[in-house]
């Protein structure tokens, strides 16, 4: 690992010269250090956990092989927690392209305070998710929450709005998309700023305009934006878990929890950490997975 | 959107022409913003009112109850909080920033491979 023994062997190099500057390496040993202790570590005893039955607590820990696995599969509520990680991974992915693309292509033309937008957008994404959802609780509480206060000043009835799973699930999926819809909206914004001027100019001399312009050269243009942005927010919703468990809790039943905060219940609720530990390392491989086909996919298509 | 060649920027609003696109882009863009700011708008309401409070959560209260920051700060804890978070942040940047560039050093200037394996940059991905 260290790069002692990498070099290519060359005949002529004495042993001497193959390690000069080899002590540079050391330079990364305190990276190396901290990653294998706080990220390479977790990882592997995690797998271990996974494999035992262990119960969050008990000095003992007994090995029960992949049984964990087994009951995954034939678990009715992973299977719709995974579906339910889907839905808030690509359908916030989609929501936050859209509005950051669009945000981003207005508050790049001249128009007046786009300074000041620009900052009003990106405000929510600084705040943490677990602060966030509180405040964005205080929308969709039944008697004292602004839309029902809202509704009911129109003279309509007030809705519950956590009581049904669908209405609750999309309500988590639009509030994580619009408090980090600022992220997308800085990425794209940057990309549209590194735009080549001279292409620009050149397409508009050929006559292009309006959709034209946008669709052949400005779009194509933010392709290294785009994928940037599709994989940090598609590992940003894969992995939701803040806002879940201050707006729902995971209710009505299980069936808004995404397989993150189906681990943390499980793992602190049910004490059952080994069969949480193997859902967090089926997750880990799906986003890696997801996210490494997504990156070469692009790649392939030529959006890098 | 129909002449826009004289314009080589990269914008779809600010031209005359486009006044009712440029009225509907302001209504968006204020309307996005407010989306932004409500949260904070109610998290400010929500701290004028006393615990027993059922009015909405969408107004403030007239006669602000200011205890509630000296209770988040004498039972709360607050202060404490910020100088954690404080400590935090300034110790998590140091390290950072010192790990990372140390490590970033010979990944850059010693392309060997036994540091292209150390070096994420250099996966295939």
């Amino acid at each position: 690992m260290s790069g002692k023994n990498a070099e290519p062997a060359a005949a002529t190099k004495s042993w001497r010269d193959r390690f000069k500057g080899a002590s540079v390496n050391l330079f990364y040993a305190p990276a190396l250090i901290m990653l294998v202790l706080f990220s390479l570590y977790p990882l592997i005893s995690g797998i271990g956990i996974s494999l035992t039955s262990w119960d969050g607590f008990n000095p003992e820990k007994i090995f029960v092989g992949l049984s964990n696995y087994v009951t995954m599969l034939r678990d009715a509520n992973f299977r719709m927690t995974l579906i339910n990680t889907f839905i808030y991974g690509i359908g916030s992915t989609v929501i936050q392209q859209v509005l950051g693309l669009g945000l981003a292509l207005l508050l790049n033309s001249k128009i007046r305070g786009r300074n000041l937008m620009r900052a009003i957008i990106y405000l929510p994404a600084l705040v943490s998710a677990v602060i966030m959802g509180t405040m964005y609780y205080f929308i969709f509480q039944y008697d004292t929450g602004a839309l029902n206060t809202i509704l009911s000043a129109l003279g309509l009835e007030k809705v519950v709005w956590f009581q049904n799973a669908t209405t609750a699930l999309i309500i988590i999926l639009v509030v994580n998309s619009v408090q980090f819809v600022g992220t997308s909206m800085i990425i794209y914004l940057a990309g549209l700023q590194g735009l080549d001027q001279s292409v620009v100019e050149a397409a508009s001399l050929d006559g292009a305009s309006g959709w034209k312009m946008f669709w052949n050269i400005t779009l194509p243009g933010l392709a290294p934006s785009f994928t940037t942005s599709v994989v940090l927010n598609l590992i940003g919703g894969l992995k939701l878990f803040d806002v879940i468990k201050v707006l729902t809790g995971g209710g009505p039943g299980y069936s808004t929890n995404s397989v993150s905060s189906y681990i943390s219940i499980q793992y602190f609720d049910n004490q059952n950490a080994g069969y949480a530990a193997a859902m967090g390392v089926v997750l880990f491989i799906i986003i890696a997975v997801v996210t490494t086909v997504m990156n070469k996919g692009l790649d392939k298509l030529g959006w890098n | 959107m129909s002449n826009a060649t004289k314009q080589p920027d990269v914008t779809i609003v600010g031209k005359k022409e486009h006044r009712s696109f440029r009225w509907l882009a302001y209504v968006f863009l204020i309307i996005m913003c407010l989306i932004q700011l409500l949260p904070f708008w109610l998290a400010i309401c929500a701290s004028s009112k006393p615990s027993d409070d059922l009015s909405s959560s969408l107004f403030l209260r007239f006669d602000f109850e200011w205890s509630n920051f000296a209770t988040a700060i004498t039972d709360g804890g607050i202060l404490k909080a910020i100088v954690n978070s404080v400590i935090i942040t300034l110790c998590s940047t140091i390290i950072t920033c010192l790990v990372g560039a140390a490590a970033a050093y010979p990944l850059a200037r010693r392309q060997t491979r036994g540091n292209k394996l150390v070096s994420p940059a250099s996966w295939p991905s």
